[in-house]
């Protein structure tokens, strides 16, 4: 299949499907955005990927038919986004007609500056022997049609499932996208794909606290996101930054929890757990977690350290100990996983 | 208790590698508690701050941390600290003061530009190259993989690498089949193991690599040949069965004859 189609297909499955089912989950607050629908749609995308690879590595599941199980959820939810999003979009087009002459200078230099990051990440090849795990991990179960059963190493059939890796199975959503892309490449779709996708979410969630912290203040929004694009651009002193993670490997779960994840989890934070009226659905909050549990071992652990500091905050903000038991629903996947991975 | 406290100082100082963004972060945070009272949200990021760097650094919670996720990353704690937000709101905020757009602009620049010199470019630091492969693994791995997968007598056929190369010929092509991989690690057998350790010293004895090769049933052995004793290594490898029948830079394709 041309590369242009295939491009085409992991633009459709990676971009435009997660944001339209989103929309179900970010409609509840009236002035939602379409970069809100593509970041909750990212998170339920990874909840979902996690509820259904899990099963599917246990019970030795063909790639290709949890491939279609993923395909059928995501577009049933998606078409139901479409449809929400039609009947929302007068209001949209009279927002975008309002805020788009409204967008400072800035802003347009930091998208520039996120384009350029993006361009280099794209075009340019960051040589990291993780990959000889984590896209092999891909490449493998789109080779031989199975989910976590050979080891991406050497090949051969696993005797015993890696337990630090098969509870975050990032690498197995690789191996779906590629089949949805019409057999792009994982390695292809993870070196040049995955940084245009998920550095322009991680941006989106840093653009989401700048429209916190200066509510209808453009000028000062699109300074706030140069500044964000800066200080990650120049964070290459130390391999362990999330910057120099983002930037570099972004593919890889970790990078993603780092970059993307960590921070989402912050700013929802305020918006779902801070917030008296709460904007989105706590739905989101939890889907979050799950995206951070799927795409790292590390966010099963760090998760629920950020999500039990807003409880924390929320304790002092209301007195209400009523806060916990959404907090213990917030945790809950670290905690089932955490528990299945003392386990194992 | 101070080995944990030790081992989070070291995390912390590991993280930032002498870099001034701490200073940044601790300046900001400074700046948002004396002068932005009224912002509400930054006094819930204060707080989320403060808060995370008292678990981070806490022997009791460090402890429980590190038994979780482990000592030797604990580098990684640092990930959850809101440093990025905090250091773009305290700039964002001072410079907000300044109302006119056009006299915004120097000062804009200037902090910028404090923060580039503060800080290294991810480009600089030497992590980016080019390649001529669409997988983007190392441009001789490509080739030896090309290599492989056109000479090899079935799907089956089993590949002996050195490290660099088998960290990545399963990137490009999963058909591909290794004896073991990065670190040995996925090794079918014992005798992998031992084919692992001949392989990877500083100076093998290619003799005996090429006897544990035949044992493992591998069909090609992949592995950088000084050039000046490629005729030697060339001629002990043909006394085993293995032929030379690619060079590609420095590494060497030998396939097993007959």
């Amino acid at each position: 299949m041309h590369t242009l189609i295939k491009l085409v297909l992991a633009g459709i499955w990676m971009v435009l499907i997660p944001a339209f089912a989103g929309v179900t989950w970010v409609r509840k607050k009236k002035d939602y955005t379409l970069g809100e629908c593509f970041l909750a749609g990212i998170m339920f995308m990874f909840a979902l990927a996690e509820i259904l690879i899990l099963p599917a590595i246990y019970r030795k599941m063909s790639l290709h038919f949890v491939t279609v199980v993923f395909a059928v959820i995501m577009s049933v939810f998606a078409l139901y986004g479409l449809w929400k999003l039609n009947i929302d979009r007068e209001m949209h087009i009279v927002r975008i007609k309002r805020e788009l002459p409204q967008v400072s200078a800035w802003m347009w230099i930091a998208v520039a500056a996120i384009f350029i990051q993006i361009f280099i990440a794209a075009v340019y090849a960051h040589m990291d022997a993780d990959d000889s795990f984590y896209v092999a991990t891909a490449t493998t179960s789109v080779q031989t049609d199975s989910v976590f059963q050979y080891n991406p190493y050497s090949g051969v059939e696993y005797r015993i499932l890696p337990k630090r890796y098969v509870l975050s199975p990032f690498p197995v959503l690789l191996a779906i996208f590629s089949r949805l892309s019409g057999g792009m490449h994982p390695a292809v779709l993870a070196h040049t794909v995955y940084p245009a996708v998920f550095f322009a979410a991680a941006y989106l969630v840093y653009h989401q606290f700048g429209k916190m912290f200066f509510p209808e203040k453009k000028r000062e929004q699109g300074i706030f996101l140069l500044f964000c694009a800066v200080l990650i651009w120049f964070s290459g002193f130390s391999v362990y930054t999330a910057g120099n993670f983002q930037l570099v490997r972004i593919w890889q779960g970790k990078a993603v929890l780092a970059s993307v994840i960590l921070p989402f989890l912050m700013y929802l934070g305020f918006e779902i757990m801070l917030k008296e009226q709460v904007g989105y659905s706590r739905f989101l909050m939890i889907f979050a977690s799950m995206a951070a549990c799927h795409v790292s071992s590390m966010g099963i652990m760090l998760a629920p350290i950020v999500i039990a500091v807003y409880a924390l905050l929320t304790l002092w903000k209301t007195r209400s100990i009523r806060c916990m038991g959404y907090t213990i629903l917030y945790i809950l996947p670290s905690l089932i996983l955490g528990s299945v991975y003392l386990m194992l | 208790m101070r080995e944990i406290l030790q081992n989070a100082l070291t995390s912390w100082d590991k993280y930032w590698d002498g870099s001034i963004y701490p200073y940044l972060l601790l300046g900001a945070a400074l700046y948002l508690l004396f002068f932005e009272k009224k912002r509400k949200q930054a006094g819930y990021l204060l707080g989320y701050l403060v808060i995370t760097l008292a678990l981070m650094f806490c022997p009791v919670t460090a402890a429980l941390i590190e038994k979780c996720i482990g000592g030797m990353v604990y580098w990684r704690v640092v990930w959850i600290l809101p440093a990025v937000p905090v250091i773009a709101l305290g700039f964002t905020s001072l410079l907000g003061r300044i109302r006119n757009a056009k006299l915004q602009i120097f000062p804009v620049v200037l902090c910028l530009l404090l923060v580039a010199v503060s800080g290294t470019s991810v480009w600089q630091a030497g992590n980016y190259v080019k390649v001529q492969n669409n997988q983007k693994v190392p441009d001789e791995v490509a080739q030896v993989a090309e290599v492989i997968l056109n000479r090899r007598s079935s799907e089956d056929a089993l590949t002996v690498a050195d490290n660099h190369m088998a960290s990545y010929l399963r990137v490009y092509d999963a058909s591909i089949q290794l004896a073991f991989g990065r670190d040995g690690k996925g090794r079918r057998s014992g005798n992998g193991k031992r084919l692992f350790n001949s392989l990877n010293v500083p100076e093998p004895d290619y003799g005996l690599v090429a006897k544990y090769a035949g044992k493992e049933n591998c069909e090609f052995l992949v592995f950088q040949v000084p050039s000046e004793r490629a005729d030697e290594i060339g001629q002990i490898m043909k006394e085993h069965g293995y032929e030379r029948i690619s060079a590609i830079n420095n590494y060497n394709i030998f396939q097993i004859s007959g």
